[in-house]
């Protein structure tokens, strides 16, 4: 049986939401980028700004800290701590109505007297088209592996399978493995020292959104060798939904399902 | 999610919280991962799902975080929950702590 405590921590200095947080080697959280503001999609592409800013919350003190920003500010982005470097990629960033094309950001950092110097190096790497938003980062074993994405190219959405780790001296990704489903938005974690568990996440049958599907089907990719299939979510699959042409309100997601026999009811 | 095609922005999944994860698998002790806000439809609200690594089985909990907050790893079955929006939209400041174990 699962149980939890929940302690509150100082808050940000301002609201906050999509950003990004990484335990970085000495116990603080990075958090980096998001986006300010209220959850309402735009109405005209102006109200939305996605953030650069990193800040470091100290768990143990409560204090927050401002470290030097991102090169590319972006939301939903993935990172990692090195033990002793920063690394950041994919997200997407509202300012340029574009996803941050798979640029990994790579910062050293190190104290002295308590006080970050950040960044000591910065390094940037770009892989376009290999995994844009909305993939999953995952500690297997001692790699750092990425699964799945999306990303919206020449009018079209394509959807990415191909399971990558990061080689942590160039910074380069290293192909080891693939989905059997493409799909983005997902969960993974590692079921052994080399295997990957993907699980759900969100795909579509073409290369509009027309019709996104929640998946239940989990697969396992063992790095450099095969993919399986993993155990069913405990719940029956979701139909497939529809994407409406309005413009979402907050807190709703502004999609529907199409009732059976309705001709697409709401629920 | 800003179309191109048309020049519009429209009503699509949204980072990091629609679709069933896009949140990091939380690991709590040797064998358990915890997946949060997972759907079970598009506007039911998530659940949080356990799997035991060991014999690749799933139970769930009812266990939730704000829309769009971040949700980091600790160790140790600890996260740290920041952010996100509440139900009106309105963007959050909190903080908060969650420390899971497995019975």
């Amino acid at each position: 049986m699962l149980t939890w405590t929940t302690r509150a921590l100082p808050p940000l200095t301002a609201g906050r939401q999509r950003h990004t947080g990484v335990r970085l080697s000495d116990g603080r959280v990075a958090l980096i980028g998001g986006r300010a503001g209220s959850a309402a999609p735009p109405s005209d592409g102006a109200a939305v700004v996605s953030l650069g800013d990193v800040t470091v919350l100290d768990l143990e003190t409560g204090t927050l800290a401002s470290w030097p920003g991102l090169a590319s500010p972006r939301e939903g982005a993935l990172a990692w701590d090195l033990e002793g470097a920063l690394v950041v990629t994919g997200g997407m960033a509202h300012t340029g109505m574009e996803p941050i094309e798979d640029e990994t950001e790579s910062y050293g950092y190190r104290e002295d007297d308590g006080a970050a110097r950040f960044p000591v190096q910065h390094e940037s790497r770009r892989q376009p088209r290999s995994w844009g938003i909305g993939a999953a980062n995952t500690r297997v074993g001692e790699h750092f592996v990425l699964s799945g994405g999306m990303c919206f190219d020449a009018g079209a959405f394509v959807y990415f399978s191909a399971v990558r780790r990061l080689d942590p001296q160039t910074l380069d990704w290293i192909a080891c493995g693939a989905l059997a489903i493409p799909r983005y938005l997902h969960g993974a974690a590692a079921v052994s020292a080399t295997e990957l568990l993907v699980t759900g996440g969100l795909r579509s049958d073409d290369d509009t959104e027309s019709k996104l599907e929640e998946l239940d089907a989990t697969e396992i990719v063992e790095l450099g060798g095969t993919t399986r299939r993993g155990p069913p979510l405990p719940f029956a699959a979701a139909e497939p939904l529809v994407a409406t042409r309005r413009r979402a309100r907050p807190g709703r997601r502004g999609l529907r399902r199409e009732l059976p026999g309705s001709g697409g009811g709401v629920r | 999610m800003f179309d191109r095609a048309d020049g519009a922005w429209h009503a699509a999944p949204d980072l990091p919280r629609a679709g069933a994860g896009g949140r990091p698998a939380i690991a709590i002790g040797a064998h358990h991962y915890l997946f949060l806000d997972v759907p079970a439809g598009w506007e039911l609200p998530g659940r949080a799902l356990l799997l035991d690594a060991r014999t690749l089985t799933w139970s769930a909990a009812d266990f939730h975080t704000p829309e769009h907050s971040c949700v980091a790893p600790l160790g140790r079955g600890a996260v740290l929950v920041s952010g996100g929006v509440d139900s009106e939209g309105r963007a959050l400041v909190d903080n908060a702590l969650v420390h899971f174990e497995v019975s």
